[in-house]
């Protein structure tokens, strides 16, 4: 394992202890995104994101002047109205942020593409309910084959630079939740493999100092074999066309997801078409 | 190439159901170490004798890894020591089921140059493990434990999965499960096989695995990019197509001179089934050297079989370039003779014209003529220059005699009802007196037939005409408190003048216009047109002062030229009529709210009350007596005011400051009130 | 420049509708959707064409309206809004928050104004409109749809000097439509209609009011004096009948309301909207082949050979030349 990012909260103590490491940093309050940069930044430290999540949709926030240079994932629930947005969504494009969605809204996989065509970085995030399949495979079309340019529509660009024929495609990193790439920690320094890990408080080390290398960790390593054990107790998502893109993402979990298989399948397809349209190309 | 299958030792810590190693229960179970040794030696005296030949030794078995990695040390230090020259040809590969696999292999593997591991995998329970139907679970939980190390290491590995008769009625799922469960797809399918005596509840048909792989092939080719590694479908294909020559040693018709394989005993054998079912054994490596057991009889007997079945068995077959007559073994284990094609070649034969032609398009032809594969588809308040030079004026004796003097306006309406007033002045006072005007726009409109112009146009370039303007800072005099008063010395009439205004024509109303126009008992008329930006008021500000007057019950109407805003709510004559008329309808109202513009002089002109908005220009400086004036503060960088003496021109740049320009900081309400004071009055 | 049908419904029902076709047939949730709304501005722009027509139906019923409009001016679109400015308050209260920020050279309406006693409308409806000028005029071009040859344009003089309307008058016949009876302009009255327009050019050149003609007015019916008038005022005069480019909300495409029934393609079939407009204009010329024009004359016309008149709208061919119940047989 390549050494790993760290997600950590926002918080001097911990951050100063931190060394070595690239950072992915979470703030609570939009006034410290540019004050944790800051304050990773002049420690010397690589600051490859702020995240920020709000409860407000994308077009209640104040996007600040501050917050130029920075890279920021920000998690809203909706866009909300074009309207309120449209004097201020050229600022929003010069800004590094990439504003995150839920895909379960169907709207929001409008507004994804709205956004996108207008050079603003979106990213879909899955969570339990369904999204509206249909309409994913057609933002997706977009996303990978949108006859303008248009800034990315997450996870579809990723998975598009990674792809490769037959091999699986994890895009957690769209997450920054990939413990191949990722580890979380939380205020206390302990370390865990993933954002859902942390939260039920399964940690791979007490404390960032105690991790060593995390290759060498039995709970990693058990970790890595997870996805496999699918394989082991018939899980339905084994055989599912669609799961080399997948992975069990949408139903691992064992929640039923009508629908989910055909639009894996479906954006494997069109994978296949964007690569084979790339060396085309090339 | 040679291969030789290396069966090193027969234990195996599995026991699938379907292995039929009938040779299995040997005395000889592992190799020991002074055969290994001799094997390495009988390799080098081949290789010695043939410098162009190669090989490639794979370990087999058993199961390989229960050898332990220091058998495998101890292999290749063989090999180091008794095949220094040949060594470089001497390749390693491994068929294992790698649950034996730990980190203490990695070393010697990599120094073996293995690369690359052929194992297998069953979903099925009861199938593979160690210990019939009760250990798939546990076994295959080491597999996939050994699988991550593998991969940590560097290892690729890819499936053989042996098709039985449990997995007949599931192709699609077990298809889609392995290509699923191997990171590069690579999955070969097998039909399992026996020598005698198949049992009933795994054994197979070729006709049963020609189904099968026809559904699977079925679902693969239209999506043959995003399964790679897919056999026998691809080494088919690529086959078919040309892409490939390379065929199985089932197929090739030429295993007698290209495989072998080598049991723990040392015993050379054909091939790994012919070791598996204890047939064609081709003498023993302790015994004989390379050579001798590559010549052995039987091996002469298959070299000659090809040429027996094209003639026979397969005589006329389209596929023998593919096929061969297939596996001599399972020919003489159905037949007793090696002499017949495989009872599986139906695999071939059957597969293709049943599934792969009729999906593909693809029609086999023998190599003579290879298959065709269808064709797819600021003005910054960069001060205007403040310091000009001083203007050129008129000695107040000058004219009267000679060509009239060239003048030239300023650009801009503001004061043209000035410069007419004063032009009348000077003629009343000299009626020969003369100007020549350099026609600005809208002068010739307003100045034609005045008494004082001789001629409106443009002077010769030889000619600098007078300019009309307030000399910045470079013209102090006393007359200079009033812009009147500065124009009128400049055209050389004697100051302090009297500020009349002048027009040189009578007033005329147009019907149309007199008729559309919604008259209520009391008029404003509001005129928010500028030649500069800086003067202008925002429309809102005018647009909320209209609605207050309109409630209050005026009319209000607006004037002003085709390019300004329109002040919503109110009745626009903007850019309706010509500016004579302009100045004509504008002494019907009963007031004048405008800007420092030219309809502020034509409110002075009939004497209307006027309300004039004051910004960047002074209002003592430019305003009437009479008039009520608003001056609004200023807060910018020029506090004097960015426009008129001392400031410049009137600059086409709007003010930096933007919307908070100091024409934009009027009240309505003081507004509204100036007007309602100055119709009272 | 292409139109945009935001919805094909509308809430008036004017007797010369040229868009009745579209209209009779609406489903009320036949409005464009935003995947179609951002696949046609991609489309567009890779036509390196900065211009689009939204229309209707009533393009504000669109419950997005003012979304559409200000997503597609920030991709750097011209807007041109063709309305009857019949809406409900609280639109035309959007329009104001939202639109009005944006200078009249990015977006435009054009209103459809109807004289108040030839073709009369609810008072209700009257009021809106008088509501829709008073907050838009300066962005505002009035548009008349000339269905009779009585018409009255006094009117539009008085509501652009009210409401500060654009100084450009947009004078449309209205046109046949293939198998509909709708009321419109016949041939033979083309010169009376002209004549009429001309009669009212005291009140244009008064009013500064420029004359803007649309498609399918004939050459040979003007005399050279009225042809003169109408360049002098307008800089151009248009004698031509070539392919509008309407799109439907389900990106269905044809090259004119009166035309709506013939020849529907799909804008997803066309790689560009130069494709789609040189296909309509090859159908139109196809058709021109076999009847070059609406009038008897236009067979020998000089001028109809060299292109500078059409010899009427392809809509009137139609109706004079063919059995508008079947169009088997013709080109279109």
């Amino acid at each position: 394992m390549k050494t790993p990012t760290l997600v950590c909260p926002y918080s001097r103590p911990l951050l100063d202890r931190i060394a070595g490491y690239a950072m992915v940093v979470r703030v609570d309050r939009f006034a410290d995104i540019s004050r944790a940069a800051d304050e990773v930044r002049s420690a010397g430290k690589t600051l490859q994101c702020v995240l920020v999540e709000s409860e407000m949709p994308l077009n209640a926030i104040d996007f600040q002047k501050d917050w130029q240079g920075i890279p920021i994932a920000l998690s809203v629930p909706a866009m909300g109205a074009f309207r309120e947005i449209a004097d201020r969504v050229r600022q929003l494009a010069d800004l590094k942020v990439h504003v995150y969605l839920p895909a379960a809204k169907r709207e929001n996989l409008t507004a994804s593409r709205m956004l996108a065509s207008l050079d603003v970085t979106c990213c879909l995030v899955f969570d339990s309910a369904p999204p509206h399949w249909e309409a994913l495979a057609d933002l997706m079309t977009y996303a990978l084959f949108g006859s303008n340019p248009h800034a990315p529509v997450e996870p579809f660009n990723y998975l598009a630079e990674h792809y490769r024929a037959g091999a699986d495609i994890d895009w957690g990193a769209v997450y920054f939740d990939d413990s191949a790439e990722f580890l979380h920690l939380d205020a206390d320094g302990r370390v865990a493999l993933s954002w859902r890990e942390l939260c039920c408080g399964a940690f791979i080390a007490e404390d960032i100092s105690l991790l060593g290398d995390p290759s060498e960790n039995a709970l990693y390593r058990n970790s890595l074999n997870t996805r496999r054990a699918l394989f082991l107790n018939g899980h339905p998502c084994i055989a599912c066309e669609g799961w080399k893109v997948c992975l069990g993402r949408f139903g691992a979990d064992g929640k039923h997801r009508p629908g989910c298989a055909a639009s894996a399948a479906d954006l494997l397809g069109e994978l296949e078409h964007y690569r084979n349209q790339q060396l085309e190309r090339a | 190439m040679k291969t030789i299958i290396f069966k090193a030792t027969d234990i195996c810590n599995s026991n699938c159901i379907y292995c039929h190693a009938v040779r299995k229960n040997q005395s000889v179970k592992t190799m020991p170490l002074e055969i290994l040794e001799r094997f390495f030696e009988r390799i080098n005296a081949f290789l010695t004798e043939r410098p162009e030949e190669t090989l490639k030794i794979i370990w087999h078995g058993g199961e390989p890894l229960t050898l332990g990695p220091d058998y495998f040390y101890k292999a290749l230090a063989f090999k180091d020591a008794h095949c220094r020259e040949t060594g470089p040809r001497i390749s390693f590969d491994m068929q294992s089921n790698l649950t034996l696999f730990s980190k203490e292999y990695v070393d010697v593997l990599q120094k073996m140059g293995i690369k690359n591991f052929g194992t297998s995998f069953e979903l099925l329970p009861g199938v593979r493990g160690s210990g019939g139907k009760t250990g798939s679970d546990s076994y295959n939980r080491q597999f996939i434990r050994a699988l991550s190390l593998l991969e940590e290491e560097g290892f690729s590995w890819g499936i053989i999965y042996v098709v039985t008769k449990l997995a007949l009625n599931r192709p699609i799922e077990l298809f889609r499960t392995l290509t699923n469960f191997v990171p590069s797809t690579s999955v070969m399918f097998n039909p399992v096989t026996f020598l005698k005596d198949k049992p009933g509840q795994v054994a197979i048909t070729p006709e049963e695995f020609v189904d099968f792989l026809g559904e699977i092939f079925t679902e693969w080719w239209p999506k043959r990019e995003r399964y790679p590694g897919v056999d026998p479908f691809k080494s088919l294909v690529d086959n078919l197509l040309g892409v490939s020559e390379a065929l199985l040693c089932t197929d090739s018709g030429r295993c007698a001179d290209t495989h072998l394989c080598v049991s723990p005993d040392g015993t050379a054998w054909q091939c790994g089934r012919s070791s598996d079912w204890d047939l064609m054994r081709h003498g023993s490596i302790v015994e004989s050297p390379l050579a001798d057991i590559l010549n052995h009889p039987q091996r002469e007997a298959l070299r000659k079989r090809p040429a027996v079945l094209k003639e026979g068995d397969c005589s006329g077959c389209r596929f023998w370039g593919i096929c061969h007559g297939g596996c001599p073994l399972d020919a003489l284990a159905e037949t007793g003779s090696i002499l017949h094609k495989s009872p599986w070649c139906w695999t071939k034969k059957g597969f293709i014209e049943k599934y792969l032609e009729p999906a593909t398009g693809i029609t086999y032809r023998p190599a003579e003529s290879p298959a065709q594969e269808p064709a797819r588809a600021s003005e910054d308040e960069k001060s205007l220059p403040r310091a000009r030079p001083r203007p050129r004026m008129f000695p107040a004796a000058a004219g009267g005699s000679g060509e009239p003097p060239w003048i030239g306006p300023i650009p801009g309406m503001d004061d043209v009802l000035m410069v007419s007033g004063i032009l009348q002045q000077i003629v009343e006072k000299n009626p020969s007196r003369r100007f020549k005007l350099v026609n600005k726009a809208g002068y010739r409109d307003i100045l034609s037939g005045h008494p004082a112009i001789a001629e409106i146009g443009l002077p010769p370039r030889t000619i600098d005409p007078v300019p009309l303007d307030y000399g910045g800072n470079g013209a102090p005099s006393s007359c200079q408190e009033r812009a009147y008063q500065v124009l009128a010395e400049r055209l050389g009439l004697e100051t302090p003048a009297a500020e009349t205004l002048f027009v040189p024509f009578k007033f005329e109303d147009d019907p149309y216009l007199m008729k559309f126009i919604p008259w209520k008992a009391r008029n404003i008329i509001i005129c928010p047109n500028c030649e500069t930006p800086r003067k202008q008021m925002n429309t809102l500000i005018w647009e909320k002062l209209s609605q207050k007057l309109i409630e209050a019950g005026f009319g209000v109407m607006q004037l002003a030229g085709m390019k300004s805003g329109h002040v919503r709510g109110v009745y626009s004559l903007q850019g309706l009529i010509h500016v004579r008329q302009v100045i004509s309808v504008i002494r019907h109202f009963d007031l004048v709210i405008t800007t420092h513009n030219l309809f502020m002089q034509i409110a002075r002109l009939h004497k209307i009350p006027a309300v004039v908005l004051w910004g960047p220009t002074d209002h003592r400086f430019f305003g009437y007596q009479g008039h009520h004036h608003l001056q609004s503060r200023r807060t910018c960088p020029s506090p004097e005011g960015c426009i008129g003496r001392r400031a410049g021109h009137i600059p086409a740049a709007a003010c930096p400051m933007g919307d908070s320009h100091c024409m934009n900081r009027f009240e309505v309400e003081t507004i509204y009130q100036a007007a309602q004071e100055a119709l009272n009055r | 420049m292409a139109n945009l049908l935001l919805t094909t419904r509308c809430v008036r029902s004017c007797p010369y509708c040229f868009a009745k076709n579209e209209m009779a047939a609406s489903d009320p949730a036949d409005t464009v959707s935003w995947e179609n709304i951002i696949y046609l501005a991609d489309f567009l722009i890779q036509s390196n064409d900065f211009h689009l027509a939204l229309l209707g139906g009533e393009p504000t019923l669109h419950p997005q309206f003012v979304d559409i409009a200000r997503y597609l001016l920030e991709r750097k679109f011209h807007i041109t809004v063709f309305t009857s400015g019949v809406m409900s308050d609280e639109r035309l209260d959007e329009i104001e928050r939202h639109i009005l920020t944006i200078p009249p050279d990015k977006i435009q309406f054009v209103c459809n104004l109807n004289h108040p006693e030839q073709t009369p409308a609810p008072a209700r409806e009257t009021e809106k409109i008088h509501r829709f000028l008073t907050a838009l005029g300066p962005w505002t071009t009035p548009g008349f749809n000339i269905y009779r040859t009585d018409f009255q344009l006094d009117f539009i003089f008085d509501y652009i000097a009210r409401f500060g309307l654009q100084r450009l008058l947009r004078l449309g016949l209205s046109s046949p439509i293939a198998r509909q009876n709708n009321l419109f302009i016949r041939n033979d009255d083309m010169k009376t209609v002209i004549d009429r327009i001309y009669g009212f050019r005291e009140l244009f050149e008064k009013f500064r009011v420029v004359p803007n003609l649309d498609c399918g007015f004939p050459l040979c019916r003007f005399s050279d004096e009225q042809i003169g008038w109408f360049y002098r005022m307008s800089g151009s005069v248009n004698f031509g009948c070539g392919p509008a480019i309407d799109i439907k909300p389900n990106m269905e495409v044809y090259s004119c309301f009166p035309l709506s029934n013939i020849h529907k393609k799909s804008l997803f079939e066309f790689n560009s909207i130069q494709e789609v407009a040189a296909f309509y204009t090859d159908l139109h010329e196809q058709l021109r082949q076999d009847i070059p024009g609406a009038f008897e004359a236009c067979a020998a016309c000089v001028l109809r050979s060299e292109g500078r008149c059409s010899g009427g709208g392809v809509c009137h061919i139609l109706r004079e030349f063919t059995d508008e119940n079947a169009d088997a047989g013709m080109p279109l």
